[in-house]
């Protein structure tokens, strides 16, 4: 089945609406995801470029300073409701884990 | 040591594996990518492992200026990760990592393929969707004429290997459509599911090798089978297409170099498309006008009458008007023009005859007066011909009327039209027959009176062959025949009705042909 845009956030929308949390650069956030997540998550650059097109388009964030090519951004309340319901959706399931294995299984694992 | 080479490798547009390990391959033996300008242009490098990746900026328009803001973002985006641009192709962007294990610029399968699904509708799918109706209009046209007239196209050689490139051009075009819809479908599966970006792959070498084969086929046929004036106006109209678009290209290219605002762009690339299309239509009017274009073959006399020039041809007929009257050359001769056209292909040879009066046979006046009294009274075979004039239709009673009129005269003279068709291959001798008879079958308005016309099985004996035919309006015999020789078919037109006698005539003159036919084979 197709992917509907944005009913759920794969991990590097998730990571780069995270870093927009404070105002940032573009390009800034293709350092910090790595960092962010020990190098288990990269973003790269050509869909970074797509995903701010994006985002900027659906309102989940918006820009907030240009200098030259250069473009810092923020997210937006929009972008942070939908972080929140990401959020609350991994939540969902780790408990739904839980339930499963018991939280014993979980913390010996 | 050449420092620069130029290839042209044949990727299909949406080939971003085919393409990355070609350039990868090309690097590790010291050549990097340089441009994309008539051909690939390569660079001489220090031979390494680099790594390459094709990404597609499906927003980039051909008009928009060279270096967008848009594309310079995003360029520096890339260079943030070690990226560098090594050439572009209008939405294709070609960049080039010398880390060990750079991370990629696509990095979500799902969006890597729908963009690279928006740039190929645009640069892939529309010029070749195209394409291949333009292929398959010139495809169905001659198939539809193969059914109407089917004599027309079996005629040449070169129609038939025209008609030959034509398909394999719209096979392959249709093949490259189908094979990237399969490979689309599959694409968004398997990033879908997988996460990963299904490589692609371009056509085989040998499979590539098809549209210059069907070129060096049209060319050749042209060339070798054509006429002259066709391979005339071939060339002609190949020189005048390449001039224009390599001229409104680098006009569009050179706006977008020195940063023409797109729609500026656009709109210099449609007017100048459509100046360079009138001014070249009306050269070639011109051209054509003047006689350059189609040259024709050479006349054996020429003749002016009232400010123009007509030509006269002096080829030997099968079958002549002296045949058919009994009289001897000299008499129709001074004032008749004998044409015989000669086609040959694999499947037929056609000649078309024609020995028709000369437009300034109005001015023989007496002579001609004088020839068709001594045709009314050389006896039974002119017995029709007299009577086509004593006994006219409607219109020729007013032609009788004044037949003082000496342009008249000349509409009264004989005219003899007819085609021999050989038809090479037994198999299709029926077949040409019925197709044949099928083209006289129609209707015709006559004062206003829709009649039809048919061709109708008449008595073959005055004719001596195996089939005779006559055209017929409503109830009205028309003097046009359809009769069959052996591997011969004759369409016969006359301007008059024919004898008994004329009718075994025809059959001795042109059945006789079948003899030396035989014999010959």
């Amino acid at each position: 089945m197709p992917r509907v845009k944005f009913r759920t956030l794969t991990e590097q929308m998730f990571y780069t609406l995270l870093c927009l949390k404070e105002e940032c650069y573009g390009m800034d956030i293709l350092d910090k995801v790595p960092s962010m997540t020990n190098g288990q998550v990269n973003v790269g650059s050509g869909t970074l470029y797509t995903l701010l097109e994006q985002f900027l388009e659906e309102g989940m964030i918006r820009e907030t300073k240009m200098e030259g090519r250069r473009r810092s951004y923020i997210l937006t309340e929009k972008g942070q409701e939908m972080l929140k319901k990401e959020y609350d959706r991994i939540c969902a399931q780790a408990a739904d884990y839980r339930l499963v294995f018991g939280r014993g299984q979980v913390e010996k694992s | 040591m050449r420092e620069t080479k130029r290839r042209i490798p044949q990727f299909a547009f949406y080939d971003k594996t085919g393409i990355q390990t070609y350039l990868e391959k090309q690097a590790e033996q010291g050549w990097m990518l340089q441009k994309i300008s008539f051909g690939w242009v390569f660079r001489r490098i220090e031979p390494g492992k680099l790594h390459f990746f094709v990404t597609y900026f499906p927003g980039k328009s051909v008009f928009e200026p060279d270096g967008s803001e848009k594309q310079k973002r995003f360029r520096e985006f890339c260079e943030h990760t070690g990226w560098k641009l090594a050439a572009t192709n209008e939405q294709m962007q070609i960049f080039y990592n010398e880390a060990k294990d750079p991370v990629p610029i696509e990095t979500d399968a799902v969006m890597e393929v729908t963009k690279s699904h928006r740039s190929a509708g645009k640069s892939f799918l529309l010029p070749y969707g195209l394409l291949f109706l333009s292929f398959l209009v010139q495809v169905g046209m001659r198939i539809e004429r193969m059914f109407y007239d089917p004599l027309n196209i079996l005629e040449e050689d070169m129609d038939l290997l025209i008609l030959f490139s034509w398909c394999l051009l719209a096979a392959y075009v249709l093949r490259e459509i189908v094979r990237y819809f399969l490979w689309h479908r599959r694409a968004v599966r398997v990033a879908e599911a997988e996460g990963i970006f299904a490589p692609t792959k371009s056509v085989g070498k040998g499979w590539s090798m098809i549209p210059y084969f069907a070129i060096f086929c049209v060319v050749t046929g042209v060339v070798l089978l054509g006429d002259n004036g066709i391979s005339r106006v071939f060339f002609i109209m190949l020189l005048m297409l390449t001039v224009s678009v390599a001229f409104i290209t680098g006009i569009s290219r050179w706006m977008r170099r020195i940063g023409v605002r797109a729609v500026f762009n656009r709109l210099a690339v449609i007017v100048l498309t459509v100046l360079v299309f009138l001014v070249t239509m009306q050269q070639l009017f011109l051209m054509l006008i003047r006689g350059e274009l189609l040259p024709g073959r050479e006349a054996a006399e020429t003749y002016e009458y009232n400010g123009w020039t007509y030509e006269v041809y002096r080829d030997g007929l099968p079958l002549t008007l002296e045949d058919l009257f009994g009289e001897d050359e000299d008499s129709f001769g001074a004032w008749y023009s004998y044409e015989l056209t000669e086609k040959e292909s694999v499947f037929l040879v056609r000649s078309e005859a024609r020995q028709d009066p000369r437009a300034d046979a109005r001015e023989a006046g007496e002579e001609m007066r004088k020839l068709l009294t001594d045709a009314q009274e050389s006896g039974e075979s002119a017995q029709n011909l007299r009577t086509d004039i004593q006994e006219p239709g409607e219109d020729a009673q007013a032609l009788q009327a004044d037949a003082e009129d000496s342009q008249e005269v000349t509409q009264k003279l004989p005219v003899l039209l007819y085609t021999v068709t050989q038809v090479k291959a037994p198999f299709l001798y029926d077949w040409c027959v019925r197709k044949t008879i099928e083209q006289y079958t129609g209707e015709e308005n006559i004062d206003g009176e829709i009649r039809g016309e048919a061709m109708r099985s008449v008595e073959k004996e005055p004719w001596k062959v195996d089939a005779a035919y006559r055209l017929y309006r409503g109830n009205e015999a028309v003097n046009e025949y359809v009769l069959c020789y052996g591997d011969l078919i004759l369409e016969l037109n006359t301007s008059w009705e024919l004898t008994q006698e004329q009718m075994t005539v025809v059959g001795e003159r042109i059945g006789g042909s079948i003899t030396q036919n035989q014999l010959r084979g």
